[in-house]
């Protein structure tokens, strides 16, 4: 899954400090709830509801044109949070009421994500999909159908394909550092010795950061254990 | 053909102002109408009972039926819609008669020539489109909307509207009734 580099307008992006990107166009409700944490780009007529609780996005996700998030509504007091941790994809037209989204997460165009929906890291949900409400999507899976899952399927335990389906996640965040094009730099990877990279990407790794330890965190946000082998492919990307 | 454009919105109704009402539209009490929710009433006049939940995206639009002349004259028909209804986010609605007790889930079409008694759920991404009475109870789900009848209705939303009747203003600036007569 390769993603195009999509240009925008820049005068009708509002910047933030942090990097954030959203568009003047969408419509951010109670923006003192919501929390982007950096790097995030929200597109045109999206709709974020802050007002009905806190809204906390991690760094690097996408919110593709006329999404809804809206934090889903708990029997409780207090409206429950909605927490996206880092490099969430969400596509075009999607209504997403989880309370929970994992990081990695890429949820195709036109999805209905049910209210208090829980998915955990590094899933996919297909394009039309409807997740009935309080669905816990299992980590490395893909949902699809509706209702989903009407076919969930696992990739299969061979971490070469594990690899290939863990691609998506730096193919988008290379979808996002080159909307942010003007602070083109480099990430810096860091994997150990005995991390799963491809092979000839290892030695000029190596080379690079020789004495690092392997449960060091790498800076462009992904976790240790699953990240070895999808930083070795981020390089790759940045190379091309 | 002139329609006045006459909101009546009553007194206890929460109705954000980056919502879209056009034409003449009456909203009955502890009704909440989200931002950016769009209650079109272009062929007629829409009456909107009490309690009834509109989300954002929602599209409710007494229009105009497909495959007429210009020149036809069609009589305006009221939409009524009853008590206690939800229509959640990005569902279109042109249903002339809705009951109570209905749940217009996301996404979902119905068309204008269903009447929805009361207690029906018509789940996410289903169109009905069909000329018929949808009977009680009735949940339609699924992507070859299928059918079932379950033995008791929908539950009210009342816990979520009281809850959204306090913390919406203190976010939204609220529509207040519009008397003004306008030829549009």
């Amino acid at each position: 899954m390769e993603l195009s580099e999509i240009l925008y307008n820049k005068a009708e992006y509002i910047e933030t400090a942090s990097g954030n990107k959203v568009s003047r166009q969408s419509v951010l409700c109670g923006s003192q709830n919501i929390v982007l944490n950096g790097k995030t780009i929200v597109m045109n007529d999206c709709i974020i509801r802050g007002d009905l609780a806190n809204v906390r996005v991690g760094r690097h996700c996408v919110v593709k044109s006329r999404s809804v998030i809206r934090p889903p509504f708990k029997s409780s007091a207090k409206g429950k949070a909605s927490f996206f941790n880092d490099h969430v994809f969400i596509e075009e037209d999607c209504v997403v009421n989880a309370a929970q989204i994992g990081s990695y997460v890429h949820i195709g165009k036109n999805c209905v994500i049910g209210r208090r929906c829980v998915l955990k890291d590094c899933c996919k949900i297909l394009d039309n999909t409807v997740l009935p409400p309080e669905t816990v999507v299992p980590p490395f899976t893909v949902f699809s159908g509706c209702p989903g899952p009407l076919a969930p399927r696992k990739p299969p335990p061979d971490p070469s394909l594990s690899v290939h389906l863990s691609r998506p996640s730096p193919v988008f965040v290379s979808l996002s550092l080159s909307l942010r094009s003007i602070f083109r730099r480099a990430p810096r990877v860091h994997a150990g010795p005995h991390d799963r990279c491809n092979q000839e990407l290892l030695p000029e790794v190596l080379a690079a950061q020789p004495d690092l330890s392997p449960a060091s965190k790498p800076p462009v946000g992904s976790t240790p254990s699953p990240a070895s082998s999808r930083s070795g492919s981020l390089t790759r990307n940045k190379d091309s | 053909m002139h329609h006045y454009s006459c909101v009546k919105i009553a007194a206890g109704a929460v109705v954000c102002v980056e919502s879209e009402i056009r034409g003449d539209v009456t909203i009955g009490p502890r009704t909440v109408v989200h931002p950016k929710a769009r209650i079109i009433a272009e062929a007629g006049p829409i009456v909107i009972g009490e309690g009834n939940l509109i989300e954002e995206q929602a599209l409710i639009i007494n229009g105009y039926p497909e495959n007429i002349t210009p020149e036809s004259v069609v009589e305006p028909k009221t939409m009524t819609i009853g008590m206690n209804n939800v229509f959640e986010v990005g569902c279109v609605s042109q249903a002339l008669k809705i009951g109570d007790n209905n749940v217009i889930e996301s996404k979902a079409d119905v068309g204008r020539n269903v009447i929805l008694t009361s207690g029906c759920i018509i789940g996410a991404f289903c169109q009905v489109n069909t000329c018929e009475v949808i009977p009680e109870n009735t949940v339609i789900y699924g992507s070859g909307c299928m059918r079932r009848v379950q033995t008791e209705k929908p539950q009210p939303q009342t816990l979520q509207l009281d809850f959204l009747m306090k913390i919406l203003p203190n976010y939204h600036h609220l529509k207040k009734t519009v008397k003004a007569g306008h030829n549009v």
